[in-house]
């Protein structure tokens, strides 16, 4: 991206950069090359690398273009890309469970991806414990299952993913109480998402 | 250990390739800011129009894909939009099945059976993820009418605008070029209905395109060449995973306009015609300035979200048939 503003762009928080991209769109450049990587990543464990590449796109380009509604108190945009991406990942949400059952069988993937929905079911295969989580996370509804990857993965905390989900924050927490539940019957007791000391 | 954390965390980062045309497609879109909205336009349109969703109901040109070509090319990966062009154009050209070779009678009709997911909450434009509906429809091959049930049994023909249809583009000499300049033509004389408001002339070229692939008998050569042309379009690119409204996945020629990205779906192995998809790209006052008409007195305004699909569907079925009304025989 070309850089003009004269500014070090690394030394500026993202609520500047995209205040500065309402009349220099070109700074945009500086949030998407600070976010990209992550916001693949968080959509690729979701649904598979091919339907990342689009989708991590589109959420750059939802991002660009809705800029002027971004709240400049919020000083990382990081939290508002990952709210975007799951928006975007809403649609694919059967793909999604697809995945997620295949992978917690050991089956053959629907995803249409070989190398890399091969190798993920040939590493689960080994391990009984991510099959079970993958059983658990199909098994969740997806509002539930937002929220539970959006803390997990995402590493927003509770104000952040209600904000983002546009939900209260009392269904952040009741969403993430039955999440867990699930995930820790799945493993026969353990809580796979509390924080270990 | 915090298992879910960890949890398919080998998942490979993002290829070079795929972040340079994440951002090229950002790119483009900050050289080519968004238009000024055009003034509302203000009428009702007919309550069962709505049943198609926006992008269906924007169609000039109502011309369906039909039939299906075997064979073919198994990948899936495209290098870029012109690979996928070429592809489905090799794959349209080498096929054998005669449904795309007789020529149907000017005075037939096309029975398209498809599954759409319906609005969500009529009048307001976003359709609904989670339900379906099956739709029966009978095109006129000259273009001019689409007759369908009116929901009580009754069928109702009503007259659609009309800039192209399949024999228009068959005429020789057929190239893409050729293909793409009649596109064009047929856009420019057509008066922008109140959806094509704020869309470019690349917007309703792609548009009329993605009915024509999907609503009348095309030659291969025509098939093929309006492949090669696709790309020739500003803005085309691959989405090379793409899922119709009945959940099959495929490969689809993607433009991404001001407003909202329209999808062309076709089968990634012998690329016919799949279905339709369009969503809105960002947040949007409903209803608002440059949308194509005025709600009832007393409905809620709100707000069309950015991601929110405004036309799913998935073409199941398609025969030449001699009347509207008439069903193919089983």
């Amino acid at each position: 991206m070309t850089q003009t503003h004269p500014a070090e762009t690394a030394e500026v928080d993202d609520a500047e950069l995209i205040r500065w991209s309402r009349d220099d769109p070109e700074q945009f450049g500086g949030l998407f090359d600070r976010y990209i990587e992550q916001i693949h990543r968080f959509v690729a464990r979701r649904l598979g690398t091919q339907a990342a590449d689009d989708i991590a796109a589109e959420t750059f380009l939802t991002a660009f273009r809705s800029r002027a509604s971004y709240d400049p108190a919020q000083r990382l945009a990081g939290p508002w890309l990952y709210g975007i991406a799951t928006n975007l990942i809403a649609k694919h949400r059967r793909g999604e469970e697809r995945f997620l059952r295949a992978l917690s069988r050991s089956g053959t993937s629907p995803m249409p991806e070989p190398p890399m929905a091969d190798r993920v079911v040939g590493r689960v295969a080994a391990q009984e414990v991510d099959r079970r989580l993958a059983g658990a996370l199909a098994s969740m509804s997806s509002g539930d299952r937002d929220v539970l990857l959006l803390v997990a993965w995402g590493e927003l905390t509770y104000e952040e993913v209600a904000a983002v989900l546009r939900v209260p924050i009392g269904t952040v927490r009741s969403r993430l109480h039955r999440a867990r539940k699930k995930a820790r019957i799945a493993l026969g007791g353990d809580d796979p998402t509390r924080e270990v000391a | 250990m915090d298992e879910i954390k960890q949890f398919l965390g080998s998942t490979p980062v993002i290829t070079r390739e795929a972040k340079d045309a994440a951002r090229a497609q950002l790119q483009r879109a900050m050289r080519d800011p968004l238009p000024q909205p055009a003034r509302r336009r203000t009428f009702r349109l007919p309550r069962l129009a709505w049943r198609f969703g926006i992008a269906a109901v924007a169609a000039s040109a109502l011309l369906v894909g039909y039939g299906v070509v075997r064979g073919g090319d198994r990948s899936v990966a495209y290098a870029d939009v012109r690979d996928l062009g070429e592809r489905a154009a090799e794959a349209a050209e080498r096929h054998s099945d005669d449904a795309y070779t007789r020529t149907p009678s000017p005075g037939q009709w096309l029975y398209v059976k498809e599954s759409i997911a319906p609005l969500l909450a009529e009048p307001r434009p976003e359709v609904d993820r989670d339900r379906r509906e099956t739709l029966e429809l009978w095109y006129s091959l000259d273009g001019r009418q689409v007759a369908m049930d009116d929901g009580a049994g009754k069928l109702v023909i009503e007259e659609v605008s009309t800039g192209l249809k399949a024999a228009d583009l068959a005429r020789e000499p057929v190239t893409p070029d050729g293909v793409l300049a009649k596109v064009k033509a047929a856009v420019a004389a057509t008066p922008a209905s109140p959806f094509d408001q704020g869309r470019s002339e690349q917007e309703r070229a792609f548009q009329t395109i993605s009915t024509l692939m999907g609503g009348q008998p095309l030659t291969p050569p025509v098939r093929a060449a309006l492949f090669r042309a696709l790309p020739k379009i500003d803005g085309v690119s691959v989405k090379q995973d793409a899922v119709d409204a009945a959940g099959r996945h495929g490969v689809a020629f993607a433009y991404t306009g001001p407003r909202e990205r329209s999808e062309i779906i076709l089968d990634a192995e012998d690329y016919r015609f799949l279905g339709l998809y369009g969503e809105n790209l960002f947040d949007q006052a409903w209803p608002g300035e440059g949308m194509p008409f005025s709600p009832p007195p007393g409905t809620k305004r709100g707000t069309v979200k950015a991601g929110a699909p405004l036309v799913w569907s998935a073409q199941l079925e398609t025969k030449v048939v001699d009347k509207p009304g008439n069903l193919p025989q089983r």
